[in-house]
């Protein structure tokens, strides 16, 4: 007996009557070909179910992927200038340099960026930590710094939670709570370890602990987007 | 063979588990850059190259039955190159042959046999995505067909009457299995 494609999907799916079912497991025994087109059903069905499905939360990774590739792997693309531009590009930068220096103080240890929490965006359920990702990139900080404590209280151990608590406390003058978050995770081995340098520096600054403060600056290697902020600390220190 | 302990990664990309997704990163990634770097891979190349390796690996462990049996960086080392490659045939960018391979000396030989078995099973996935992607009207048959609802629902969304949405279907799958089963590419994954 010869068996079609809808056949093979009634017997996949446990359509068949007894009877029919019988018959199809005893051609299936002694069948090669019947046998190939059923596991070749079976494993397109379970194929294509699992991409489908591995689609719809793959936005939710690419959020967490996204930072780290750029982190890892990108560099800022240069931009190509004619000479002459370039010169009166420099010209004019060295004049507001002169102007800056004469005018006004140098990088001040609280003029620092950060980025975005990634995570904030969370296709169909908002989880608790979107949520708190989502008032951390509003700059709610107060909120924010809230929202995290509570979810150190329920969730497991979480680097970035941590790390971003930290700042919100940093930016509501909560030096004291923030500076032994900023310890723990710059002597630890996570993403944040060398960032949280500069932020126990900046945390133990202006809780007046200075030789601390200057211990966590000068780790902050040159090249980290924190080094002029830890410069400026140490030599406000001096 | 047994589960292998790097499993643990194939978890936390299944869990979109931040801290060790940036583990990841801070153990595989600079090794990878530098090896595809030596191949004469730009940057952000390379950067493409092992997200998108990352996010097949997490589309294949997708249904949760996926065991690793080889160490993950071999794996994904393997999975690279071959990323690697493909690009570079669709692009006018050269390998260079001459690149290091130090960087991966820590990897035992009985390892890459494992890693190209996980490999070759992504590849397959893929070119069966790939046929699917192209069988129109088809395409929508089987995606619906699989969404996990009543199949008498979906033969009404689709305009058709339920006996006919069942032939419908299973004649569109036959038909994905032969088109996949008369790719080169497939017999060379098979064989």
């Amino acid at each position: 007996m010869t068996y079609t494609y809808s056949d093979i999907d009634a017997y996949l799916n446990g359509e068949l009557t007894a009877e029919e079912q019988q018959q199809f497991e005893q051609e299936l025994r002694s069948n090669q070909q019947l046998q190939e087109q059923v596991n070749a059903y079976r494993l397109l069905n379970s194929t294509v179910g699992k991409h489908q499905q591995a689609e719809q939360t793959l936005p939710q990774l690419k959020q967490i992927l996204d930072p780290l590739t750029h982190q890892y792997f990108k560099k800022e693309k240069a931009k190509v200038f004619t000479m002459k531009r370039t010169m009166y590009m420099l010209a004019a930068a060295a004049s507001i340099v002169l102007i800056l220096l004469v005018a006004l103080p140098g990088t001040s240890p609280d003029d620092y960026s950060f980025d975005d929490m990634p995570g904030a965006i969370v296709r169909g359920t908002e989880t608790d930590k979107a949520k708190a990702a989502q008032l951390f990139n509003n700059k709610q900080y107060a909120e924010a710094a809230k929202a995290f404590q509570q979810l150190k209280t329920t969730g497991t151990p979480d680097a970035a939670v941590d790390f971003y608590l930290g700042i919100s406390l940093l930016k509501t003058e909560q030096y004291a709570e923030a500076l032994p978050l900023f310890e723990i995770l710059a002597n630890g081995t996570s993403v944040y370890a060398e960032d949280a340098n500069f932020f126990a520096a900046l945390s133990a600054y202006h809780l007046q602990q200075s030789e601390k403060a200057k211990q966590y600056a000068e780790k902050v290697k040159e090249g980290s987007r924190y080094w002029k902020n830890a410069k400026a600390i140490i030599k406000k220190l001096k | 063979m047994p589960l292998h302990a790097d499993q643990k990664y194939i978890t936390a990309l299944l869990h979109h588990d931040q801290r060790l997704i940036s583990e990841i990163y801070q153990r595989f990634a600079p090794n990878m850059k530098a090896y595809l770097l030596s191949r004469g891979c730009s940057e952000d190349d390379a950067g493409d190259v092992f997200q998108e390796a990352l996010i097949d690996i997490y589309k294949l462990a997708n249904d949760k039955q996926f065991v690793l049996t080889c160490p993950f960086e071999a794996f994904l080392l393997l999975l690279c190159k071959r990323k690697f490659i493909n690009k570079t045939k669709k692009t006018s960018l050269t390998v260079v042959t001459n690149g290091e391979e130090d960087a991966y000396t820590h990897i035992p030989d009985d390892a890459n046999a494992g890693a190209a078995e996980h490999v070759a099973q992504v590849e397959k996935e893929q070119l069966v995505m790939l046929v699917l992607d192209e069988m129109g009207n088809c395409k929508e048959v089987i995606l619906k067909s699989l969404l996990k609802k009543p199949q008498e629902e979906i033969a009404e969304e689709l305009g058709m009457t339920y006996a006919y949405y069942r032939k419908r279907k299973s004649n569109c799958m036959g038909e994905l299995a032969e088109l996949v089963r008369n790719k080169p590419q497939f017999k060379e994954l098979v064989s």
